[in-house]
């Protein structure tokens, strides 16, 4: 420990005290030492017992002197003690304005500084964004970009596979269709004979049931001449060339 | 005068039809363009081409005539004369089932000058779907008496009995 530490260390209010109890140590120190002292003396009773009166004298004037010193002492230090305790409690108070205001000064700088670098943060902080909003919105039309050729392409191939299955599908289907139009052709020309030859035999029944009504036997050509000539005279009987 | 009316009269009459109308205004027409060429034997190899047998032989001794008379302009004459009674026959228009024979033809217009006059010659229409009879059309209106209507008529009247044939 260096002098000016020690007397830095005195001048606290610990200092002070401790300062107290060391002189009253020593104080007490003396006064056992005196003591001692005596018990040495009365133990030597026999020898010197005429000095013991004088030596009781001057022991208890010495220690009268050592008490009034020691209380001297004590006082002094108790002076001390008061005083600096006194310019301790000045000091601190300063201090502590000192304190204070150094602790303002400094929050303020801190706020200030902070202030600062929160309105540097902020601006960074746009422009980051700003920067940021910038790349987004490039990366998203880019991803737009390459999604839109993505699914473009993908559409494409969709639509080729499509192509390509209903083809597929439509040469199945023509084929089948085919296979089933011969079927049907088949089946329809034989529906269409049978039909045909019951409908023959019908239109027989016909004109045979018509022919017997209408004619009594087959018409030949010169019948047929005469058959006009016989219309021609009934229209003329009917009056139809003299209108 | 009267000679020349007569013989006038025969070719016209001879026409039977509209077809055979047309076709000898068609050979007057071919007459009156070769009427004035030198060689006149031209003008009778003409006739036996585009006129009908029956026709061409009256038409020969008529023109025969007016060319014995030297008169080209008479003959010229005449052709006109017989075109335009040829174009005022009066058409009577058959419809009839068949393609008439040469006496079926003769029958008819043989009917139809003894029954409505001269001067009327028939145009004949082939349609076989009239079955027999005839549709006649005269002077804008029709009459028919044909076995495609009488057989319509008869199905008519038989129409229930028909539809069970056919059903069963």
């Amino acid at each position: 420990m260096t002098l000016s530490s020690f007397f830095t260390f005195i001048s606290t209010t610990a200092g002070i005290i401790i300062s107290a109890i060391v002189a009253l140590v020593v104080g007490v120190v003396v006064v056992i030492a005196v003591h001692a002292l005596l018990v040495r003396f009365r133990t030597s009773r026999g020898v010197i017992e005429k000095s013991k009166v004088k030596a009781e004298r001057e022991a208890e004037e010495i220690v009268n002197r050592a008490r009034q010193e020691a209380q001297h002492i004590v006082l002094q230090a108790n002076e001390k003690a008061s005083e600096l305790l006194r310019s301790a409690q000045i000091f601190q108070t300063a201090a502590e304005r000192e304190l204070d205001r150094a602790l303002r000064e400094f929050i303020q700088k801190e706020i200030d500084r902070l202030n600062e670098a929160y309105t540097e943060l902020v601006g960074s902080y746009h422009t980051m964004a700003e920067e940021a909003h910038q790349r987004y919105l490039s990366n998203m039309g880019i991803a737009s970009k390459q999604m839109i050729e993505d699914a473009h392409q993908s559409a494409a191939r969709t639509q080729t596979l499509l192509e390509e299955e209903v083809k597929r599908f439509h040469h199945a289907i023509d084929q089948r269709l085919s296979g089933w139009l011969q079927n049907v052709q088949k089946e329809i020309e034989e529906y269409k004979k049978e039909k045909i030859r019951q409908i023959d035999e019908s239109i027989f029944r016909i004109i045979f049931r018509v022919s017997q009504e209408v004619l009594s036997k087959p018409i030949d050509l010169e019948e047929h001449q005469g058959l006009v000539i016989k219309a021609l005279g009934e229209a003329k009987k009917e009056g139809f060339f003299a209108k | 005068m009267q000679n020349e009316f007569n013989a006038m009269e025969h070719v016209v009459g001879c026409i039977r039809t509209k077809e055979e109308a047309d076709m000898v205004l068609e050979g007057i027409k071919n007459l009156q363009e070769a009427l004035y060429q030198t060689d006149t034997t031209s003008l009778f190899d003409i006739i036996p081409t585009k006129f009908p047998k029956r026709i061409a032989q009256g038409l020969t001794d008529v023109i025969r005539q007016h060319y014995a008379k030297g008169d080209i302009s008479s003959v010229n004459e005449l052709f006109n004369k017989l075109s335009h009674s040829i174009q005022h026959l009066e058409v009577l228009r058959l419809h009839i089932a068949f393609e008439p024979t040469e006496t079926g033809l003769n029958d008819i217009t043989q009917w139809i000058n003894d029954e409505l006059g001269q001067g009327i010659i028939a145009d004949i229409h082939v349609d076989r779907l009239i079955l027999g009879g005839v549709r006649v059309v005269w002077r804008g209106r029709i009459w028919e008496k044909t076995l495609n209507q009488m057989i319509a008529q008869a199905l008519d009247r038989q129409k229930e009995t028909i539809i069970k044939d056919l059903i069963s």
